[in-house]
């Protein structure tokens, strides 16, 4: 009895001690082992969160029997082949995990925040994560976490000051953080000055510019044919191309947190090397066939996005949050892929309208894109051909949801 | 006089159907020093008619004219039988009992107890008699924790959160009582683990089915803390000192005039630096990744409580049975050393509770009707509880700290500063009936009222101030219930029903100061019964179900006006319960043994959980459990030498929602215990330097199996997050002086020095001693 006891001690010490190694562990993209990790949300009391690895995204049963235990609702972000997953309310410690020599999917680092992380993002070339605490301007300054992506560490934290602060009690609230070259992007909205997500100025698209490493605000950049810019709980309100375009969304939605706006959900564009608004560029996503109030986007590849687009205003029991929840009002969001320069909005067939209630990181592929859908009565993963624009259902998911599919191999 | 008039008033009423033909007797009863035995009880020959004496020892007792047996007896005196010849006029006898010195252990075995008549009733209770634990440990909640059914999660030491549960259910489903009384009325200092064992006189935990005379919404059982209500002079003062500097002051003092007034002074005083050592604390560089663990002491988490409780009255007259008056101050400061995680050491963070309430008790026997008892309670109260925040110090574990100049406004806990105060009116009142039907029946009304006025401020605090505009929620629980006493006492029978209202007022403000007011009230209802019946000789089986509930509170219907939204449409949570056991008792001439088996069930539904979207989250009914186990229970005892008391409980909860229609999750749920255990064992010896004392050696060893804070079907085992198996073993020397009028105690808890937890991570105090004097002055 002592013995076993003493194996759980040895055991949580060999964890914490594989913790403890920091830069000395490489991120081996070792071809053992299996192929994507998902972060996989159960159906269990409490719903708790598992990071899942599997080979086979497309049949059999998807369930957390062999998953990564998490403490606690978690946002997970992956870069390259590393994945962290950061805690919310249950524990202030983001871990990152990456394959061992022997291909199995362990954890490679862990550090504390004060609060909570809120917005993440990797830059271009993989070799960094940024990740934002973002603390109410009132009291203080919101926390830049500069992460090597590699080792999981954080190399460096840098203090945005009270930047967003504005004549008319708003403050900012940042969406996304995006860096191209030498410059860091974060656009934001403006709100109540306490954090009670209210009081929005919802009728105009800002983004900060900064200087990147060293980070200056360099000036605000504003837009009055749409919305702000992003949805609260996902980092992907701005997307940049292979040619370094950067492309926003605004949602103006009723049902998707504050931002009901008499602005039509839209999308703007910055050109490679600009830093301001392309005036000669702006599309209606609302005006466009097939279009609407987009939601939750997600990059694809060569111009292209994946987003969800809000087919009902129909508020449920949670409001202007309906959108993330799962009121019977929240299933109603379908699929649709975006052509940011052709300006078109794609049904996609097959892909039956559902809910998604978390910022869910997709997986692109060989022209196929895989996500995982949360309908009333059940979960499943789907493929999505990108040229055919056309779904096909995968395997089922034994769980709530996926909150996102990542690459390790 | 009078009160004699009045027991034979109440005598004559009760054997109404004989009065034609009856006549008298009245007696007094005595000891061989013609001292009157109080309370004595008496019978007469085989019948079920009998009565127990007033406190002067006197009675009287109507019967038939003819040829009576009467037969007196007290616990520690031998019985005594006298033969009467009735005629028509009042018979004067008096009993002279001789006391059974030598054999007192064997006869408390013989003469039942109260927690064997308690349990005689039928209800799965626990009756915990103080008696037996007072050599070992100090608070309730220790006294507790080693019954069966019953879990108690500690979050530190001395003074610290903990969480309780019973039969699988926990937090505010089960729910608390000082004889009675709900323990919240006497305010947050008052709990478990402070209250001292020796102002105790026995515990009662009600496991799923609880009697009306506990009028509260416990979906999963009650505990209800009895003390002594003798009328006798006494002072019982106790002194106790321990590792981790822990000082501890209990006393306990009661004078009893001869017409029958008293003074009752009770009181604690708690200390305690709770600097236990940790191991395996994570610790940061200065950005905050995690490089490695240490071991060291907990350096902010004092603790102190304090408690003074004054109560004045009467007893036992003509016109009240008992009316007495009384006033309790309680207090205490709790600094606080960590977050959950552990990962946040707190350098200045610290909670305050102070109350000051108000009471009045009146009893009394035949009021309006003859048959007809009364118990009516009132008491008021002021509480004041604050949470103080206002460090800029980011503590690490090494006890060093950094400044936080780039955020001033936020505190250690990392949210806004905070001086967060806020301000309760509580008041219960209460009122209990109880009326003779016939010897063999009763029916009983309880009518409790829990009633609490809330308003938040904050000095400093930028944030939201919960409760800025008050909330106040006004609970009502009648009660009503039959118990019926058949097949010559050999069964019982209960059923009980209940009606909760619930009315809430509360006022809140928006993000822009818009104040609504919501104003609702709701009612529920809910029933149960409870059989008893000696299915052979010393064999009884108990059985007994309650369709439970538990209303939701406040803060869960309303959030708090920002973050925690309000959901109106929160039903209570239900629970079916259903409790079989079986108890045997075996005695031969030395050994006794007593032999229980329980076995529960309960099935639940709408339990009121967060639910969590976007930043915002609200109280939902989300779930059902199920829970089924077993409590097994053995008591040896072996003349006066040895006695051995073990338990063990398994029980099994399951979830069983159903997330996609159909499929229940077949799982475990998280973070709850399903199998432990408790063995104490004493051996003891009397006469070691006089006639009277004696020197005891216990031993306890406590069992908790393993389990998970996750998922228990989940997950890969080399991730999962146990809470490891505890498995320790505390041991106590207790030398009681001549006559008991003094104790010293040694206690080594601990003594192996295990590892322990609770909770996660959250390890608890290693190898301790303590030392503890008792005195009895009077």
């Amino acid at each position: 009895m002592k013995q076993l006891f003493r194996y759980g001690i040895l055991a949580a010490l060999a964890i914490s001690s594989i913790s403890c190694k920091d830069d000395d562990t490489t991120a081996a993209t070792s071809e053992a082992g299996y192929k994507y990790a998902l972060a996989f949300k159960s159906s269990s009391d409490g719903e708790p969160e598992f990071i899942v690895e599997t080979d086979d995204l497309m049949t059999g049963t998807i369930d957390a029997t062999n998953g990564i235990e998490q403490i606690g609702w978690r946002y997970f972000h992956s870069t390259g082949k590393t994945i962290f997953s950061s805690g919310y309310v249950d524990e202030n410690i983001c871990a990152s995990y990456v394959k061992n020599e022997q291909g199995e999917l362990t954890l490679n680092s862990e550090f504390v925040f004060d609060n909570a992380l809120n917005l993440f993002g990797s830059t271009p070339d993989e070799d960094k994560v940024l990740a934002m605490e973002i603390l109410y301007p009132e009291k203080g300054k919101n926390k830049l976490y500069s992460i090597d992506a590699t080792s999981g560490n954080i190399t460096g934290i840098s203090y945005l000051d009270n930047y967003f602060s504005t004549e008319t009690a708003t403050t900012g609230y940042p969406t996304a953080l995006l860096v191209r070259d030498d410059k860091l992007f974060i656009p934001f909205v403006k709100w109540d000055t306490i954090g009670n997500f209210t009081n929005p100025v919802v009728d105009t698209a800002f983004v900060a510019v900064y200087s990147y490493p060293n980070i200056k605000l360099e000036k605000i950049i504003s837009d009055p044919r749409t919305g702000y810019i992003g949805v609260h709980g996902s980092s992907t309100g701005l997307i940049q191309t292979e040619d370094g375009t950067i492309y926003s969304s605004s949602s103006t939605s009723t049902v998707a947190s504050i931002s009901a706006s008499e602005k039509p959900s839209g999308i703007l564009k910055i050109k490679a090397g600009a830093s301001e608004f392309d005036d000669n560029y702006f599309f209606d996503v609302e005006a466009a066939t097939n279009g609407g109030k987009v939601f939750r986007i997600n990059y694809i590849g060569d111009g292209k996005a994946f987003a969800r687009i809000i087919t009902s205003e129909k508020q449920g029991s949670w409001g202007s949050w309906t959108a993330y929840s799962r009121d019977p009002e929240a299933f109603f969001q379908k699929g649709v892929i975006i052509d940011f320069e052709a300006q078109t909005v794609t049904d996609i067939a097959n892909l039956p309208l559902h809910a998604s209630r978390y910022t869910a990181p997709i997986y692109t592929e060989d022209g196929k894109f895989y996500l995982s859908i949360e309908t009333a009565s059940d979960a499943y993963i789907y493929q999505v051909d990108i040229a055919s624009s056309t779904a096909t259902k995968g395997a089922k998911i034994d769980g709530k949801t996926v909150k996102g599919i990542f690459s390790i191999q | 006089m009078r009160s004699t008039y009045y027991i034979y008033l109440i005598t004559l009423l009760f054997t109404f159907p004989q009065l034609v033909h009856a006549s008298t007797v009245c007696g007094i009863v005595k000891d061989a020093n013609s001292q009157s035995i109080p309370m004595a009880l008496i019978s007469v020959g085989n019948s079920s008619q009998g009565m127990v004496a007033d406190y002067k020892g006197k009675f009287c007792i109507s019967l038939p004219a003819g040829q009576h047996t009467i037969t007196a007896s007290m616990t520690g005196y031998l019985p005594k039988t006298t033969t009467i010849t009735l005629g028509k006029d009042t018979l004067n006898i008096s009993i002279t009992l001789e006391e059974k010195i030598e054999e007192l252990d064997e006869v408390q075995i013989i003469v039942k107890s109260k927690a064997e008549l308690t349990k005689e009733k039928g209800f799965a209770v626990d009756v915990i008699e103080i008696k037996e634990y007072e050599q070992t440990h100090a608070d309730v909640n220790q006294v507790l924790s080693e019954s069966p059914g019953v879990v108690i999660r500690q979050h530190g030491g001395l003074g610290s959160n903990f969480d309780f549960s019973l039969n699988g259910l926990s937090g505010k489903q089960v729910r608390f009582f000082i004889d009675g009384i709900p323990m919240e009325s006497f305010g947050n200092s008052f709990t478990l683990n402070n209250f001292p064992v020796n102002l105790v006189k026995n515990i009662e935990v009600y496991k799923g089915v609880v009697p009306i005379a506990l009028g509260a919404d416990a979906l999963a059982g009650a505990v209800n803390i009895v003390s002594d209500h003798s009328l006798k002079n006494y002072l019982n003062t106790t002194y106790s000192y321990g590792s981790f500097n822990t000082h501890r002051i209990g006393f306990l003092a009661q004078r009893v005039n001869k017409k029958n007034a008293f003074l009752k002074i009770t009181g604690f005083y708690n200390y305690s630096d709770n600097d236990y050592k940790m191991d395996d604390l994570r610790v940061t560089d200065e950005f905050g990744n995690i490089n490695g663990t240490i071991s060291t002491k907990r350096f902010h988490d004092q603790y102190s409580s304090t408690m003074i409780q004054v109560t004045g009255g009467v007893k036992y007259k003509p016109w009240a049975k008992n009316l007495s008056l009384g006033a309790t101050y309680s207090g205490n400061d709790n600094n606080v050393q960590h977050d959950l995680s552990l990962l946040r050491p707190y350098g200045k963070v610290s909670r305050h509770n102070q109350l000051f309430n108000g009471f009045v008790q009146f009893e009394k026997d035949s009021i309006l009707l003859p048959k007809l008892n009364m118990d009516l309670y009132s008491s008021f109260g002021a509480q004041e509880t604050s949470i103080i925040d206002t460090s800029s110090n980011k503590y690490n574990w090494f006890g060093t700290y950094i400044v936080n100049t780039e955020n001033p406004g936020i505190g250690e806990t990392s949210s806004s500063k905070s001086l967060f105060k806020f301000n309760d009116f509580l008041s219960v009142n209460k009122l209990n009936l109880s009326y003779k039907l016939s010897t063999n029946q009763n029916l009983k009304f309880n009518y409790t009222q829990n009633y609490v006025r809330r308003v938040g401020e904050d000095a400093i605090s930028t944030g939201v101030v919960p409760f800025n505009d008050p909330h106040s929620i006004n609970k009502n629980v009648f009660g009503l219930s039959h118990e019926l006493h058949y097949a010559k006492d050999k069964a019982t029978s209960t059923i009980f029903a209940k009606n909760y209202r619930v009315n809430f007022k509360i006022t809140q403000a928006d993000f822009e100061g818009n104040k609504s007011r919501e104003d609702s009230t709701f009612g529920s209802f809910g029933y149960g019964t409870a059989q008893s019946f000696e299915i052979l000789k010393n064999w009884r089986l108990n059985a007994s179900y309650e369709y439970a509930y538990r209303v939701p509170d406040a803060y869960e219907m309303f959030g708090d006006g920002f973050n925690i939204k309000a959901n109106t449409a929160l039903v209570p949570e239900t629970s079916h319960n259903i409790n079989i056991g079986i108890l045997t008792k075996k005695e031969f001439s030395k050994l006794s043994l007593i032999f229980e088996e329980n076995y529960f069930k309960r099935n639940a539904k709408n339990f009121i959980r967060v639910e969590a979207v976007g930043p915002f989250a609200r109280y939902n009914n989300q779930q059902s459990v199920t829970v089924s186990g077993s409590e097994t229970s053995l008591k040896v005892k072996y003349k006066k030498f040895l006695h051995i008391g073990a338990n063990l409980t398994y029980q099994n909860v399951y979830d069983t929602d159903k997330p996609f229609g159909d499929k229940p999750s077949d799982n475990r749920l998280a973070n709850i215990p399903f199998l432990f255990g408790h063995t104490h064992t004493g051996i003891s010896k009397t006469g070691i330097r006089n006639e009277t004392d004696k020197l005891s050696l216990f031993v306890i060893y406590n069992f908790r199996e393993e389990f998970y804070l996750i998922s228990p079907a989940e997950g890969d085992p080399k991730t999962k997050n146990p809470i490891p198996r505890q498995s320790s073993v505390d041991t106590s020397l207790k030398y009681n002086g001549k006559d008991n009028k003094y104790s010293i105690t040694l206690s080594l808890t601990n003594i192996t020095n295990q590892k322990l937890y609770d909770n996660f991570r959250i390890q608890k105090p290693g190898r301790a001693f303590t030392i503890m004097l008792k005195y009895f002055l009077i």
